[in-house]
């Protein structure tokens, strides 16, 4: 994971691999596809978003649904994005595979 | 007042380039959470995500508020390793020295924001705790002396503090401030010593319980005992496997 990309991001580009959002969908996917166990608020991911805007990692997107509310931005990751969040699911994957290797999860190594 | 009128007013924070693009998708976003109408914690919650993310996005809009900062905390520094060094009576306590400690009792929980990122960890949580204690070193402390030892005991784990924030300000700016983190980690270390030995030095000599000094450690004991059973029980929260790991 680069060193700037913190929890946050990490979850909107993950939950962005899945098509383009809005904010609020972001929000509630992220709860949703966590659980419940992590929460963001507004404040924290339109400030990220920021970022992720500024670094090229997402965009924003001209799709969107014809009847939606005018005010609601679409974003979606960009190939770089993709990229990114991809070495970072395969860097996890590694350690979950450590992990079971000694036997800290369960499962096949 | 209403919370549509206090998400207004927190908008108002954030600096207007980011208030220009985000700022009608951040008023949908908090109407939205509303609607689903959390209970009061999350509304707080909700609340203080908002003021914490519009302070951070303010405080980088206005880099030179870390400049501030960092030339005024190794200026308070200084003068406390030179105290430590010479003897802290040889220094004068004057309105000027006094005015350095208080400006940091306000720039503290700044700089907590600054480095916030809304997942505290316990040791900043600790050290803000105890930065923010500091005013009763003024309440509880009668000589200027006393003011003086305590300022240091309590602001000490503003070093620490910072110690653990320059990281991000080492990832992108120069030797200087590279120096600067080294030298508020030592200089941290070096006044929590001292503090250490005054403490040890009354309880040897039997002074602890009639000694101001002993008094206001007394007063202040309670408080930051709390503190630490928090910052122990405070689990960071939102962090993916990579970042726990």
């Amino acid at each position: 994971m680069p060193k700037d990309l913190t929890p946050a991001a990490f979850n909107i580009l993950l939950c962005l691999a899945s098509g383009s959002m809005h904010g609020y969908a972001i929000i509630q996917n992220v709860k949703n596809s966590t659980e419940g166990r992590v929460k963001l608020n507004p404040g924290t991911l339109y400030s990220t978003i920021k970022k992720l805007l500024e670094t090229g990692l997402i965009a924003e997107s001209e799709i969107r649904p014809e009847d939606d509310d005018e005010r609601r931005r679409y974003y979606a990751l960009t190939s770089i994005g993709r990229k990114v969040v991809q070495a970072e699911a395969q860097h996890l994957e590694r350690l979950v595979k450590q992990a079971r290797s000694v036997k800290l999860l369960k499962g096949t190594a | 007042m209403n919370l549509e009128r206090v998400f207004d007013s927190i908008l108002r924070i954030y600096p207007k380039p980011f208030r220009n693009r985000f700022g009608e998708e951040l008023k949908l976003g908090f109407q939205d959470e509303l609607d689903t109408n959390p209970s009061k914690l999350e509304t707080a919650k909700l609340v203080i995500d908002a003021l914490t993310s519009a302070t951070w996005e303010r405080l980088q809009a206005t880099k030179w508020l870390y400049w501030l900062l960092a030339v005024s905390v190794s200026a308070f520094y200084l003068i406390s390793l030179l105290a430590l060094f010479f003897n802290e009576f040889i220094i004068p306590i004057n309105n000027v020295s006094r005015d350095f400690i208080f400006l940091f009792i306000m720039f503290s929980p700044l700089v907590f924001l600054m480095r916030l990122e809304h997942v505290p960890t316990r040791l900043e949580l600790l050290g803000v705790g105890m930065v923010l204690l500091s005013p009763l070193v003024f309440i509880v402390a009668k000589t200027e002396s006393e003011k003086f030892i305590f300022a240091l005991n309590f602001l000490s784990p503003i070093g620490m503090l910072l110690f653990a924030f320059s990281n991000q300000w080492t990832r992108s700016l120069s030797l200087l401030i590279r120096l600067l983190k080294f030298s508020l980690g030592s200089m941290a270390f070096l006044s929590i010593a001292n503090n250490v030995l005054n403490v040890g030095h009354l309880v040897t000599v039997g002074e602890w319980h009639t000694s101001n000094f002993g008094r206001v450690s007394s007063f202040c004991a309670i408080p930051i005992i709390g503190i630490l059973i928090i910052s122990l029980l405070w689990k960071p929260r939102g962090n993916s496997l990579s970042s726990t790991l």
